[in-house]
């Protein structure tokens, strides 16, 4: 890459100018797809970020120095992004683990003390009659069939409430822990 | 030489795992460690240095992409296509800059501090009453738990915080721009050398060139403060010396933090009281300023979080804390045992609900809560 053209297009792009950004963007944008791509292995994702990092650019181009090299400029925004990216996908996915019974309990992790926590929290939020039949399965091991004999539903209903049940607990549970996991006491006077 | 050869075995086992979190193939044991690691920052280092190797040899010739449209999208956000767009895209192309200028990094206040002293005060209620006679004006009042934002006449873009009140002309003067606040306000002020722009608060006076900045001026705080992000304002009637004329400027990235007087205050409230039923003017006890203090920050992120649905503290007692929460949820909380209020919480609230955040602080601090309506009673547990 030239990098006398790539300074002049830096400048021009500092002072606003969106030709000076369009040509960048043709310079960068399939080495930064193909980057974003690796890791997030989702076209349509990948598309949204390739998208958002040069929203970024934009709209930070006041910061830019032309002086040093837009790659690394580029690259750390993107980084950062590909980074929050997959933190969050480890907290999904954590919490859908836990959700499905793959996690064990171990009484002496803080982490999974907190999780535990949380989702007794949210379940007291779950309608009366949807907790009723989740805790039949989930804390009293009951089978959908048993649980269907004993409330006299149907074994389709069990699974109806289960699911939705489920379906709720993996929807707030990472929002919960995501902020109980970015909040903390720095100290007590 | 083994320290660094753990290093380096602690280095690719990371980096395994974030390989089997993308390919979705991490068991449920890795998955908990993905997690506990990621929450880590002592780790962010591998991961970035993971990053930046395949970025370095990415392999991207062969791609075949829609590139034109994907960057009429970009344009499309960032709204720059065409200038005369409709007035709406203006504005969230407007916004999209401010919020870059505050986006991102630590957040760690207080570099330097400089004293600064007052000589004259000026007496803002005076002119509230004089103009108002030939301006007709508006008054925007912000509920609490709620945020509001307007642009005026001269596309002057505010952004005004819960329990804030504007006051503003229907249409300008010609020489001047004016308006009141009370409360909290972020201000893109239109430039126009011409006509200058005054923020007039109870206790402290802005005037403003073409800028954006921060007020923040609540009745029932300690404190008047103001943040500047870009541009240049002034502070009418504080100078650094006796001798010297000028006003007080503030350079971007600057805040000013003015600390009431409260006696003062105090007292001016108990004759107000007295006399309530002789005057009929209600105006305000004009707040007398005992300190004014500009400080340095290194990110100015914090003080302008309210306005992208983000609640941010760095190390801040709970009593302030509470007192955002109650403006921004729009609830009461109640304290039993007092020295909750001294605890300090350092973190992000971004687009949590009350409940979410509540739960968030009951983890750090190990305190019980009931929620009653929009009233939260807390306690030590």
């Amino acid at each position: 890459m030239n990098h006398l053209t790539e300074e002049r297009l830096c400048e021009a792009l500092k002072l606003g100018e969106i030709k000076a950004f369009d040509a960048l963007y043709y310079i960068y944008h399939k080495k930064l797809f193909a980057f974003v791509y690796k890791f997030l292995k989702n076209w349509h994702d990948t598309e949204d970020l390739v998208q958002k990092v040069f929203v970024i650019i934009w709209e930070k181009r006041r910061n830019i120095n032309p002086e040093k090299s837009f790659n690394s400029y580029l690259f750390t925004i993107a980084r950062n992004e590909v980074y929050d990216w997959l933190k969050k996908k480890a907290l999904t996915e954590y919490c859908d683990a836990y959700l499905l019974g793959d996690i064990t309990q171990d009484d002496e992790n803080i982490e999974t003390k907190k999780i535990v926590e949380i989702v007794y929290s949210l379940i007291k939020k779950i309608p009366e009659r949807r907790r009723q039949i989740f805790l039949l399965n989930r804390e009293e091991g009951l089978s959908y069939k048993q649980i269907a004999v004993k409330l006299n539903i149907s074994e389709n209903t069990v699974d109806t409430q289960i699911r939705n049940s489920l379906n709720f607990l993996r929807k707030e549970l990472p929002k919960y822990l995501k902020a109980a996991v970015l909040l903390f006491i720095t100290k007590f006077i | 030489m083994l320290s660094s050869y753990y290093r380096m075995k602690k280095q690719n086992e990371i980096i395994e795992l974030f390989e089997k979190l993308i390919s979705n193939q991490a068991t449920s044991k890795e998955k908990e460690e993905l997690f506990q690691l990621v929450y880590n920052e002592n780790n962010k280092e591998i991961v970035f240095k993971w990053l930046e190797e395949n970025w370095n040899t990415v392999e991207y010739d062969e791609l075949n992409i829609s590139s034109k449209a994907l960057l009429n999208e970009i344009h499309d956000i960032i709204g720059t296509e065409n200038t005369t767009r409709s007035e709406k895209k203006q504005g969230i192309k407007l916004r999209r800059t401010i919020i870059t200028t505050m986006k991102y990094a630590a957040a760690f206040i207080v570099a330097w501090l400089i004293q600064w002293f007052i000589y004259t005060q000026p007496e803002s209620n005076v002119d509230i009453a004089q103009v108002s006679q030939e301006v007709h004006y508006n008054e925007v009042n912000v509920p609490i738990g709620s945020k509001s934002y307007i642009i005026l006449a001269d596309s002057t873009k505010i952004w005004l915080n819960a329990g804030a009140t504007l006051k503003y002309p229907t249409n300008f003067q010609e020489n001047q721009r004016e308006v009141f606040l009370t409360g909290e306000a972020f201000f893109d002020v239109a430039k126009d050398k011409q006509k200058p722009f005054f923020v007039n608060t109870n206790g402290m006076n802005i005037k403003v060139l073409g800028t954006q900045f921060n007020v923040k001026a609540y009745g029932d705080e300690n404190s008047i403060e103001t943040t500047l992000i870009e541009g240049a304002i002034e502070i009418l009637g504080l100078k650094s010396d006796q001798e010297d004329e000028s006003n007080l400027v503030l350079k971007p990235g600057q805040k000013l933090v003015l600390l009431k007087d409260k006696s003062v205050h105090e007292v001016l409230d108990a004759t107000e009281e007295n006399s309530d039923e002789k005057s009929e003017n209600k105006a305000i006890p004009s707040i007398r300023i005992k300190q004014a203090q500009v400080i340095t920050l290194q990110d100015t992120e914090p003080e302008v979080s309210w306005k992208e649905d983000k609640l941010i503290f760095n190390k801040e007692p709970f009593r302030d804390v509470k007192i955002m929460l109650e403006r921004w949820y729009g609830v009461n909380i109640i304290v039993k045992d007092s020295e909750i209020l001294d605890y300090r919480f350092t973190g992000t609230f971004d687009k949590e609900t009350f409940d979410q955040a509540m739960f968030a602080l009951q983890q750090a601090a190990r305190f019980d809560y009931s929620i009653k309506k929009k009233t939260v009673t807390i306690k030590r547990n």
